[in-house]
């Protein structure tokens, strides 16, 4: 059972974002959530790594907020993140399964 | 003796580099208040003005800010040179040329104007339309509006268009687009533009809420400070590294001494 090439955080994120586009609030809220508070600097850096890896897409979309445009950054994972998030998915079950096992046998 | 000599000559030529001619320092000290005033004028005055106030305020702040940042760069390559080896009568030559003689420095004002003018018509459509139509030439426009070309649409949407969120807003702006200057092209679009959006986002929410002018006064002076600290975070997150990498074997040597 190989390791994940991502960390628990990086994980999230694609998990948050997951099949559909989000913005970059939206992930961060979802984060906060979760109990991972992240300033706003730090988030973008992140997620600018996880671009480069090839794991999300983003795309300047422009949002209007009270008359006044904006632009949002929003994200959609690609094919590498995707397998790296069902390769997680499968390393937490056999990690679970080896739990379950190594509780049985202590039981036995 | 000599090596004294030789200071003074530095700092002479480092104070005149950095004020330039007797003409340099008088338009210096013009271009801050002009600039400042104007950027008062454009968020207040009444749409036929705002152009033109628009655009002395994009030329004393962009023509400002190159004139000073080539004087930060001839300062350091002074310094570096003085730091290397001693100053030549020829260095001393070039770097009077090309600060205080060369006429050449007027084309860049020049297209500074041209970008004033250009950055004047994508912030202000409602303007440059009634100027083309002035001049006759939207006649052509309508063609093409009606062939579904409608350019003076494609324009981002006035932020001054909105009067009552003017004053706070274009400046934090203005500063946050000078600011971003300062990282890489790759930094800014993934990392800094759209922290700046977030913040304007909120920005534009808190104007909505707090109308009167102490409220107003209040949420301006609480964005400026989060955008300092805005600003500290990301040195934080992407220069501290290097700025650090960069320091340490100088202060490791000095410690040495």
């Amino acid at each position: 059972m190989p390791l994940p090439a991502i960390t628990f955080l990086q994980w999230l994120v694609l998990e948050i974002i997951g099949g559909s586009t989000r913005s970059g609030k939206y992930v961060r809220d979802r984060l906060a959530e979760r109990g991972h508070r992240k300033s706003l600097p730090a988030f973008y850096q992140m997620m600018s790594r996880l671009e480069d890896a090839g794991f999300v897409r983003a795309e300047s979309v422009r949002a209007t907020v009270c008359d006044q445009t904006v632009t949002e950054r929003h994200y959609r994972l690609m094919g590498k993140g995707i397998r790296e998030l069902a390769d997680v998915r499968d390393f937490q079950a056999g990690l679970e399964i080896a739990r379950s096992q190594g509780r049985q046998v202590s039981h036995g | 003796m000599g090596k004294a000599m030789g200071r003074i000559r530095v700092w002479w030529l480092l104070l005149e580099t950095a004020y330039g001619s007797r003409a340099g320092l008088c338009l210096g000290a013009l271009v801050v208040p002009v600039s400042i005033a104007s950027a008062f004028w454009v968020a207040h005055s009444s749409a036929q003005n705002r152009l033109a106030w628009f655009l002395v305020y994009n030329f004393c702040l962009v023509s400002s800010t190159l004139l000073f940042a080539s004087k930060i760069v001839a300062a350091g390559a002074i310094a570096r040179q003085v730091l290397g080896r001693s100053i030549t009568t020829r260095h001393e030559r070039l770097y009077r040329n090309l600060l205080l003689g060369n006429r050449a420095l007027w084309i860049l004002y020049y297209a500074v104007a041209a970008y004033g003018v250009a950055y004047g018509f994508r912030y202000s459509p409602s303007v440059t339309s009634r100027i083309f139509y002035a001049l006759g030439v939207l006649v052509i426009f309508d063609e093409l509006k009606k062939q579904g070309l409608d350019f003076l649409k494609t324009a981002s949407p006035s932020r001054r268009e909105n009067l009552s969120l003017a004053g706070a807003l274009p400046i934090l702006s203005k500063c946050a687009e000078c600011l971003g200057l300062f990282f890489t092209p790759k930094f800014r679009e993934q990392v800094y533009n759209p922290i700046v959006e977030e913040d304007k986002a909120d920005l534009i929410l808190a104007l909505q809420k707090y109308q009167s002018r102490a409220g107003r006064v209040g949420v301006f002076l609480c964005f400026l400070s989060r955008f300092c600290f805005r600003i500290l975070q990301l040195v934080a997150v992407s220069g501290l590294p290097k700025i650090i990498s960069w320091v340490w074997p100088f202060v490791v040597k000095a410690k040495r001494d």
